[in-house]
């Protein structure tokens, strides 16, 4: 029951995606239309996971005084009641809809606007290295930015063509090796996992 | 006063007081963001997914399938209760092994299509038959590094091979241009989001640009 079971779960889902991928009589009684349907059901039904994970480590942190505690009592209050908001209203609701506009897209777009500055700081630490692939790594970044702002292409036609170049040539081929080791590699783990060898995800080693 | 670009502005500062020092008030904001990202991503699901799966497939449309994977989804929550924490190993297989699938089923058709689209002819030519010099060495240039760029990840064969060494070293240089291109792009990227959150301080919240 503990590991057999999983593991003829893990094996059936997988032969049966197979199935209706490659066979007519799968095509023709829709498995993988089920399939979908089943996977982002049981999906959704689990997404409370992360309510129920952030509910304990928060209310840890207060229960013990953590440093920051406060910040987790926002949390929580924000959390549930934003929560008790949308599930009134709906998510087409107009206060729902006005808090996601002008706090979360903001939050969002500003989170991910702060990389900028940690990519500089590495692209220092990069150059700092003093390798001759670092070199390269940043010259190559270099030229594909000079070439995609309008001083670049002030500065003549070459910069533009050798930046183009970089992206046809050298990047193509690197990032179509890069995927195909990767496809590799995932049929690899996906035929371990049909075959009953791989059982990392069961908690046991594989 | 318009109070949704107040509130913006105010949180978007809290959160580049960052770049400064992490601070009490950045926390807050940190705080924030998670708290709003976790209750909206459940409302979108609860409204588009679990509603409609109860109210119209499951109770209108009798498609009771679809409650035995909810309870399969349900059985995750078992991990809290250490005495029965075996059984959210079910869901979890599902979920692996439709994963697994998926990878076995989908996954060769684009790979066959990256390694045909590879193997170009080297000559180029014009539509006179005329051989064009730039274009052939580029075809050549291209076979080449994304050869040595898989010979890199080679790591059944020894390096002492002259072959694969030589190759796998020339495919190191050819990553690394790649992946500079791939850093470049991502800078740019993220300089274009900083410049939108500066129009929006110094438009949108402030009135100072237009």
């Amino acid at each position: 029951m503990r590991k057999e079971v999983p593991m003829f779960i893990t094996i059936l889902a997988a032969l049966m995606i197979v199935f209706g991928k490659y066979f007519f009589l799968g095509d023709q009684v829709k498995v993988l239309n089920n399939m979908d349907k089943y996977f982002n059901i049981s999906g959704t039904f689990a997404l409370l996971i992360g309510l129920i994970s952030l509910t304990m480590v928060h209310g840890m942190n207060i229960r013990r005084r953590k440093e920051g505690w406060y910040n987790s009592v926002v949390l929580l209050v924000v959390m549930y009641g934003y929560l008790l908001l949308g599930l009134i209203e709906g998510n087409k609701g107009t206060t729902f809809r006005w808090i996601y506009n002008n706090a979360f897209l903001n939050l969002d777009a500003t989170m991910f606007s702060l990389l900028a500055f940690y990519i500089a700081s590495a692209a220092y630490r990069a150059f700092r290295i003093r390798s001759w692939e670092a070199t390269v790594l940043l010259i190559a970044a270099f030229w594909v930015m000079l070439g995609n702002i309008p001083f670049g292409e002030a500065l003549g036609p070459w910069v533009v063509d050798g930046k183009d170049w970089i992206m046809r040539i050298p990047n193509t081929a690197a990032m179509r090796a890069i995927q195909i080791g990767a496809y590799v590699g995932a049929f690899a783990v996906a035929m371990r996992i049909i075959l009953g060898i791989e059982r990392a995800h069961m908690g046991g080693r594989s | 006063m318009e109070w949704g670009p107040l509130l913006g502005g105010l949180l978007t500062l809290a959160i580049l007081s960052y770049l400064w020092k992490e601070n009490p008030v950045y926390r807050l904001a940190e705080h924030l963001f998670i708290a709003i990202a976790t209750s909206f991503s459940l409302v979108v699901n609860w409204d588009t997914l679990v509603k409609p799966t109860v109210q119209t497939d499951i109770l209108k449309n009798g498609r009771w399938d679809y409650a035995l994977a909810a309870i399969l989804g349900l059985l995750i929550y078992t991990r809290y209760f250490p005495k029965v924490a075996w059984i959210s190993r079910y869901p979890l297989s599902f979920w692996v092994g439709y994963g697994a699938g998926y990878v076995l089923s989908f996954s060769p058709a684009p790979l066959i299509k990256q390694i045909n689209d590879s193997f170009i002819k080297f000559a180029a030519t014009d539509k006179a038959g005329a051989l064009l010099v730039g274009s052939t060495i580029n075809n050549i240039l291209f076979f080449l590094m994304l050869i040595s760029a898989l010979m890199y990840f080679f790591f059944t064969v020894r390096r002492e091979n002259p072959l694969v060494g030589y190759g796998a070293s020339f495919g190191r240089w050819a990553i690394m241009i790649g992946l500079g291109a791939a850093f470049g792009n991502t800078v740019m990227a993220r300089i274009s989001l900083f410049l939108g959150r500066l129009q929006f301080l110094f438009g949108d919240w402030l009135h100072l640009v237009k």
